[in-house]
């Protein structure tokens, strides 16, 4: 083996930079900035597999949350509709209509979903079995707060039947 | 701050001749100019006048702009190794002790003298080498007065061992010569036993066998090499006989380091 160098030296040490110290210099600052390339290389891949990742799922961007906000409310929709006793209320109307013998007609039917209310629009012969239709839907479990909104007397008809608006809130019943 | 690829001169400072070499820097470092210049001087030890002789020759353009590496001639060092002491860490305790060692040789070395230490781990023995002050002051004035860097101030033996180590044995002598000193090394496989410096005439193969009898006796081995270098003049004049296991260390082929440049010129020239 080589006998190591015998480093003495009188002279004060040069804050010159060796080749060394420059060869690392330069070395280093060139692996930074290569560093730094291949990082940004990087990102751009990664976010460009993102985007296509996305566009496969189909949700990107704007779109994508639009996307998201429809599917909420479709999933929010769907929640609500399953949480409607549809089954307990129309059988409930059907019992309510039928125990009129014939004096009121149900008309329509509109749900609002989101108040938990059902907007029913029928004809009764009179304004007094209107009333008495009113008060049978408050007997019944599935509805509750039937009112009589409005009423309006068909004179364009022989028989003036009464068409009425009743609104009742309804109940989830578990 | 200097130039990365600034050239080099390497100088051998001597009481009777100054050698220069100057290294081209660059990827492929080269030796473009060589020379070596007498110095008139009444005395051996007066180091003034070769200063002022080397300040006058880097004055001339073809040797200005290029960081200097110094080899001092062994007349002016003084130099010993020092043995090594447990808890000895610190720089500055290590030369308190180097001092305290060198002065067993050479006496009392006061402010004039300023010692620089050879790096070596703790459990090593180390070389210290002092050199006088006001020289080393003058060759840091001369290296700002010409606006260029003093790189490295080195010993003569040092210098050799340097170039030379990698054809030196574990046990021998690595010696230099000049006129009038003989500078000498035992080696050893961790670097340097001990070394001496003394004043020869003529016929300096006297002294080379008084080393080599101390040699013999303080390292118990029959026979040690010895490895000389030297200008060929003082090996043609002052050894008449040849010497059992002498051998020269010469090389003509340029390096690509300034100071084993300057070893080989002044093998040449000096």
């Amino acid at each position: 083996m080589k006998p190591a160098l015998i480093d003495l030296n009188f002279a004060a040490p040069s804050r010159r930079p060796g080749l060394l110290a420059m060869t690392l210099m330069v070395a280093g600052v060139t692996a930074a900035v290569w560093a730094g390339w291949t990082y940004q290389q990087s990102t751009d891949v990664v976010a460009g597999l993102e985007l296509r990742l996305g566009v496969a799922s189909g949700h990107t961007g704007p779109a994508a949350a639009a996307n998201n906000s429809r599917l909420v409310a479709e999933a929010q929709h769907v929640a609500l509709e399953l949480q409607t006793p549809w089954a307990a209320m129309l059988n409930d109307l059907e019992t309510a209509t039928a125990g009129t013998h014939g004096e009121v007609a149900l008309l329509t039917v509109e749900p609002d979903r989101v108040r938990q209310r059902l907007k029913l629009t029928a004809e009764a012969r009179s304004l007094p079995a209107a009333l008495q239709y009113v008060q049978s839907l408050q007997q019944h479990p599935s509805l509750h707060d039937a009112l009589l909104e409005s009423h309006e007397i068909r004179t364009d008809v022989a028989e003036r039947p009464v068409r009425v608006q009743i609104v009742a809130n309804w109940r989830i019943t578990t | 701050m200097s130039l990365p690829w600034r050239d080099e001169v390497g100088v051998y400072l001597s009481p009777r001749r100054i050698v220069l070499v100057r290294m081209q820097r660059g990827l492929r470092p080269r030796c473009v100019l060589e020379a070596c210049f007498p110095v008139e001087s009444a005395s051996l030890t007066q180091w003034r006048p070769a200063l002022e002789a080397l300040h006058q020759r880097l004055a001339d353009s073809e040797w200005t702009g290029a960081g200097l590496r110094i080899a001092v001639a062994d007349h002016w060092v003084r130099q010993s190794v020092v043995p090594a002491v447990a808890g000895l860490d610190r720089t500055h305790e290590r030369q308190v002790y180097a001092r305290h060692w060198l002065a067993q040789t050479y006496g009392e070395l006061g402010d004039d003298w300023q010692v620089a230490l050879g790096e070596s781990l703790p459990s090593r023995p180390f070389v210290a080498s002092a050199l006088p002050t006001a020289l080393v002051a003058g060759l840091a004035e001369l290296a700002a007065a010409t606006g260029v860097p003093l790189l490295s101030v080195q010993p003569q033996l040092v210098v050799a061992y340097n170039r030379w180590r990698s054809r030196l044995p574990d046990s021998g002598w690595l010696v230099t010569l000049d006129e009038g000193c003989l500078a000498a090394a035992q080696l050893a496989p961790h670097g340097w036993e001990r070394v001496h410096t003394v004043r020869i005439g003529a016929d300096w193969s006297a002294e080379l066998r008084r080393l080599r009898a101390f040699g013999r006796l303080t390292a118990g081995a029959s026979t040690q090499r010895v490895f000389v270098d030297a200008p060929r003049w003082l090996r043609a004049v002052a050894l008449p006989v040849q010497e059992d296991g002498l051998e020269w260390l010469e090389d003509e082929r340029p390096h690509r380091s300034a100071l084993h440049n300057v070893v080989r010129a002044r093998g040449m020239y000096a």
